[in-house]
Formats: structure tokens, sequence, C-alpha cells
């Protein structure tokens, strides 16, 4: 990536308190995401990816880490002081339909930022608003004063994108923003966020549970188990050479289309551990084919195999495939 | 794979079945004139996206929806010679959970939450099948074990909340198969899991229906799922069987508008990164006003005049098995390149 980096992230460790018991949700959470890339966030549930973005737009403020946008620090910033930034940082979320407020209009729910921001020309702010719903392929006339229910779940997302667009953000967080939709409408939305990236020039930080949509829209991927990282990669690479041996048994857990009824295929054994008590040593140690000694003992680091291919694990898998 | 439909009368025969729901804003074609065959110890899998029809048909077949009228239905259930839609109620119930079981998408809502797991196993063997209270306790903790549940005396005494998803759907799975069904319907089972569990308890569904030579209809809106675990597919869109055929079959060569559709949406693993995806255009027809002619036509890439006015039976080509319902299908064989990856 030659471009500069626009999101630096370093040590982020998120905790929480549940049961009379700290526990790190995440832990040491390194990445950086560089202006017009899409990075892509890919994990089980449980394992950390939604607190992380979470993280980045200080929601809550992380317990220990840096958090840095536009060369600016982020986790030290009060709530006033905050509030210009998240123009442009922003979020969607995987519910389309309740992250909508049901009783306002379309029209309010999109102009709202803008008139938090102060804006009070009604003029502008309608012609801003039409501008954004007609670039997420939604007809004002007909939408603006309608409210979210009459709305299906790819439509709706279509608005919180729209919301999301209209303070013209840098980066946005998109929390599995399609996993809710079917197929068909699925493919309409990451087109439209790959429409909406060239056209406004986003940075999108893209969080899935889903491997294949993940690497269609991201040009990097990391792979996160219980809490931290355990493979970072540019999505190709990721695909034709996974190096951890999670992120191979997670590829091959994929029902894909031609699939054959084949019983080999190696199903991760077991569960994603308690995030209360992981397991001493590698996190992934307890479900992996390949763990021996080493791996109860020490906790792999997260470490360069190769340049732009970083991986937590003693014994990566060669690059074979 | 025509061995298996010699002379046997196929387990499940579904003739020309439409549930319509009344509703206030008006009548819902929900299923609309479906019809399918199920052999003995075969997986069906239905596949479709939201809305079109396909877990009511299932909650249809197993009679489990709403009596009070609001409910309306046509058409022939015959299982096992015996049409379902024709039984009492006191009948019907004899063959609810104890020939037909059926596991759900959410396994935390399909189980009672106050209950202990092993109470909720017991309650199908004693009161279905008439165990005593002891054999029923050894029997539900072999039924907990088949399914891979380890610890099985330990797990009985706990409850829902305390099993992840994943184990919560294996006990789902064990009590569907305390009564040993000859047909299980599985609706969606592993939707709200993730997918390295997804894996494993597809595996499972696999291993205890070979087990038991049961049929299953599994129902999914994932193409990938039929791929890998369905002998045969039927492609379910806004209430009708727009294609019905082998899995392998579908997958090389899919005839249908709408299912070619459906697979190239769906984006691959194989696919390098910033793949165009065909999304298919627009959204699919308001049940409550269902319109002329072919259910996709205005979503189709092929459309005539005739799509609009007219709406094409689900028919079997020549002496095939492969069924589907379209005035201009695709061209045989066309789209087979795209079974690869």
């Amino acid at each position: 990536m030659s471009n500069a980096t626009l999101l630096e992230v370093s040590d982020v460790t998120v905790e929480y308190v549940t049961q009379g018991q700290r526990f790190a949700a995440i832990s040491d959470v390194t990445l950086d995401i560089a202006e017009g890339e899409t990075l892509g966030l890919v994990g089980e549930s449980g394992c950390g990816k939604s607190t992380t973005g979470r993280a980045i737009i200080q929601l809550p403020t992380p317990t220990a880490g840096q958090v840095k946008f536009e060369g600016q620090e982020l986790t030290g910033l009060t709530h006033n002081d905050m509030r210009p930034i998240r123009q442009r940082l922003q979020i969607i979320f995987q519910d389309p339909v309740s992250s909508l407020n049901p009783r306002r209009r379309v029209k309010d729910i999109v102009a709202e930022p803008l008139i938090i921001d102060g804006l009070k020309n009604t003029a502008e702010i309608d012609r801003k608003v039409r501008e954004v719903l007609i670039a997420v392929g939604m007809d004002p006339d007909i939408t603006m004063d309608r409210r979210p229910h009459q709305f299906s779940g790819g439509q709706c997302q279509r608005i919180c994108i729209a919301r999301a667009l209209i303070m013209e953000p840098k980066l946005i967080v998109c929390d599995e923003p399609v996993s809710a939709l079917d197929v068909s409408v699925q493919a309409q939305i990451l087109n439209l966020l790959e429409d909406m990236k060239a056209r406004y020039g986003l940075t999108l930080l893209f969080i899935s549970h889903d491997l294949a949509v993940v690497k269609n829209i991201s040009d990097r991927v990391a792979v996160m188990y219980l809490g931290k990282f355990c493979e970072l990669a540019d999505s190709e690479r990721i695909y034709q050479a996974p190096a951890h041996p999670y992120t191979a048994g997670l590829m091959a857990t994929i029902p894909e289309i031609g699939d054959k009824a084949i019983d080999n295929v190696q199903a991760l054994a077991g569960e994603i551990p308690s995030p209360l008590n992981p397991p001493s040593g590698c996190r992934f140690r307890t479900r992996c084919p390949c763990a021996q000694e080493k791996c109860v003992a020490d906790e792999p680091a997260f470490r360069d195999i190769e340049p732009g291919h970083q991986v937590a694990c003693h014994f990566p898998l060669l690059a074979s495939k | 794979m025509a061995d298996s439909q010699s002379n046997e009368p196929p387990l499940l025969e579904v003739n020309n079945l439409f549930t319509h729901f009344d509703t206030p804003r008006g009548i819902a074609h929900a299923v609309d004139g479906v019809s399918f065959k199920l052999e003995r110890g075969r997986t069906l899998g239905i596949v479709g996206e939201s809305g079109s029809g396909k877990s009511v048909l299932s909650r249809t077949i197993i009679d489990i929806l709403a009596k009070d009228g609001s409910v309306l239905h046509k058409g022939e259930i015959i299982f096992e010679g015996r049409d379902l839609r024709q039984l009492p109620e006191k009948e019907m119930r004899e063959i609810r959970g104890r020939e037909i079981a059926m596991v759900f998408q959410d396994p935390m809502s399909s189980l009672n939450p106050v209950k202990k797991i092993g109470k909720q196993i017991t309650e199908v063997l004693t009161k279905r099948l008439g165990m005593t209270k002891q054999a029923a306790n050894v029997r539900a903790a072999e039924l907990i074990e088949s399914v891979g549940i380890p610890d099985a005396e330990q797990q009985l005494a706990r409850f829902p909340m305390h099993l992840s998803g994943g184990m919560r759907q294996r006990v789902a799975i064990a009590i569907a198969m305390a009564c040993e069904p000859k047909l299980l319907i599985a609706d969606e089972p592993t939707t709200a899991l993730d997918v390295t569990i997804q894996a494993q308890i597809l595996d499972l569904l696999r291993e205890q229906q070979r087990e038991r030579n049961m049929s299953v209809i599994l129902i999914t809106h994932n193409l990938g799922i039929v791929s890998g675990y369905a002998d045969d597919v039927a492609v379910m869109y806004a209430g009708r069987i727009a294609e019905r055929c082998s899995t392998d079959e579908l997958i090389a060569h899919p005839r249908m508008p709408y299912t070619e559709a459906l697979m190239n949406s769906a984006p691959a693993l194989s696919d390098p990164p910033h793949t165009r995806l065909n999304a298919i255009p627009g959204l699919p027809p308001n049940l409550l006003d269902v319109p002329p002619g072919c259910r996709f036509h205005a979503r189709c890439p092929n459309v005539q005049d005739k799509c609009k006015v007219d709406m094409p039976e689900l028919l079997v080509e020549d002496n095939s098995e492969h069924s589907f319902a379209c005035w201009h299908p695709l061209a045989n064989g066309k789209a087979g390149e795209m079974a690869s990856g």
C-alpha cells in the first residue's frame, strides 16, 4: 500500500467486567488501514471483531492502546472533542431495521447528522439528502416521507448507508452490513459499497463472519480468534496460502456452490473457548489439528512470515497450495 | 440417481399444495401450488430467499400453523399412503414428532429455557413412547452422546442457557431423533451458527440420517449447503417451486434463470477480490399482490411478453428428472462451466 496511513491502531485492549471477573474482549490488536483501502476483519462470534470496530470509533474508549486517525490520537479525547471527528468516522450496523428509528421519516433520519452539525438552511439540507439518497439508489420523491417499516431490509441498509455518507466521512466501519440480507440483496449492497467507495473516496473496515464476502470486498484480510489477530495478509494471498491452521480450517468449512458431498472435509472440532478463561499458550491450540507441546507453553507472537503477511502461529502452514 | 425410486412408493408426496394467509391487508399467497416427492433415505434441499414460502411449506406439512381460520389450505400431503390434510388432529398428533420430526433455526427459542435438558428429552420418551422414567433416563444419555455432546450425564442436568448455540442445536436434534422419525424437517438448522459449528451440525445430521435411513427435508437459503448435503433440490421463489432436480444436475445445468441468478449473486471464494457481483435487480414480488405471469418476470434477464401474462407450470423436460417452470429456459448445458470452484 503506497497510500498514506489513515488509521493506526496499536496494542488496543478492551476489557469488560462480567460475573465479577475482568476479561479482555480483545487484546493487543494492532492494525493500520491506508487511505482508500478496504480491510476485512473476519472471525466467529465472540472473537472480538465488532469490539475492534467499536474501539476504533471510541465506543467505548479502549482500556489500553492507541487509535490514531488522520494523525490524531483519539483515545484521550473528551466527548466534545470527539464529535467533529465522528463526522469523518462513521459506522453501519448489521441489522438495518433496528438501527433506524421507526417513528421518523427517512428524510429526517438521513438529515440528522447535518442538523447536529448545525446546518440550518432547509433548502441545503433537502438538496444534500436528495443527492445522497439518489447515490444509494433510492428515489427521493418516493422515499423521503416514508418510515423505515415501509422498506425491505436491503432498502433500510441503503438508508443507513445514506445516513453514514451524508457527512462525507473518510472511514466507514461496516459491522456485518450484509449478514441479515438475502444473497441477491447482499450482492446489491456489496456492489453499492464498492461504488460509494469509489465515488466518495472512502476507506472501509469491513467486519463479517463470511470469508467469501470479506474476500470479495477487501484488499487485505485480518482473521481474529478469541480476541487476538491470528493472520493478516492480502485477501488473494490469505485464500491461496493460509498460514494459520484456523484460517485454513475456516476456509475448508465454508459450504460453496459446486461442493460435492464429501465426508472427509476436516471440520474444525470443538467450539471457541470462553474468553473468561482462555487457553494457555496459543489460544487456538484446543481446536488446532497441528497443536504441539510448544503451543501449550508459549503464546506465539504475531510476526511477519513474509512481507505483508503476518501470522501468530509457531508452526505456520507452508505456502504449498 | 433413479435407482432408489423403483417400486416403493415415496415416503412423502405433496400434490398441488396451497397455503394462504388471510391478513388484514389481503390474502398472502405464501405457498401457491407446490408439488414434490421425497423417497426414503434421501435428502431434499429446499432453497429460497426470505419470503419464498419454504418455511411455511414445512410448517404446513407438519401442520403447526394457526388453526383459527386465518390459514387457508388446499392440496394433498400424502405421507406413507395417508393424506395428512384429512387426518383428525388426534391422529396427526401421533405422527407429529413421532413419524415426522422438526429442527428449527433458533435452538434457544425452540428449547424450553426453564426446563433441564434431560427433562426435555425424557419427556418425549415417557409421553410419546411410554418408557419408564429409568429407561428414559438411560436412553436420554445415549441420545445426547449420539449427537456428540461430551459428559452426557452431566449435561442432562443443565439448562439450555448453559450451552452454546451449537450444543443447543445438538440437543434439539437429539430430541427430534428420540422417536426415530421417518422424516426429519430441518428448517435453517445452521443459520444462527458459526461456519465451523455449521459444518459440525450438518455432518451430524447426515450421520443420523444414514444410520436411520431417514428422509430429510433441509430448508436453507444457502445454495452452498444444499450443494454439499442434499441429494435433490427444489428452488422456491415467491411461493412456487421454480426448479427441481438432483443437486448435481442443478449445479451443473440450471435451467431457470432465477436459479442461475441466485448462484451468480453469491460471492465465491475463488473469485479475485473486488469481483463485481451479479446482483439480482429489484425485489421479490409482494405475496399479497402477486403479479400475473411468471413470478420472476420483473427481475428476469430473459423476460419476454408471454412471461408477463402466462404463468409457467413446473414441467419435466423429455425423459429427464429435471423440471423447471420457465417459458424461456437457459440452454441445456450452457452453464456447465459455472460449477467449478
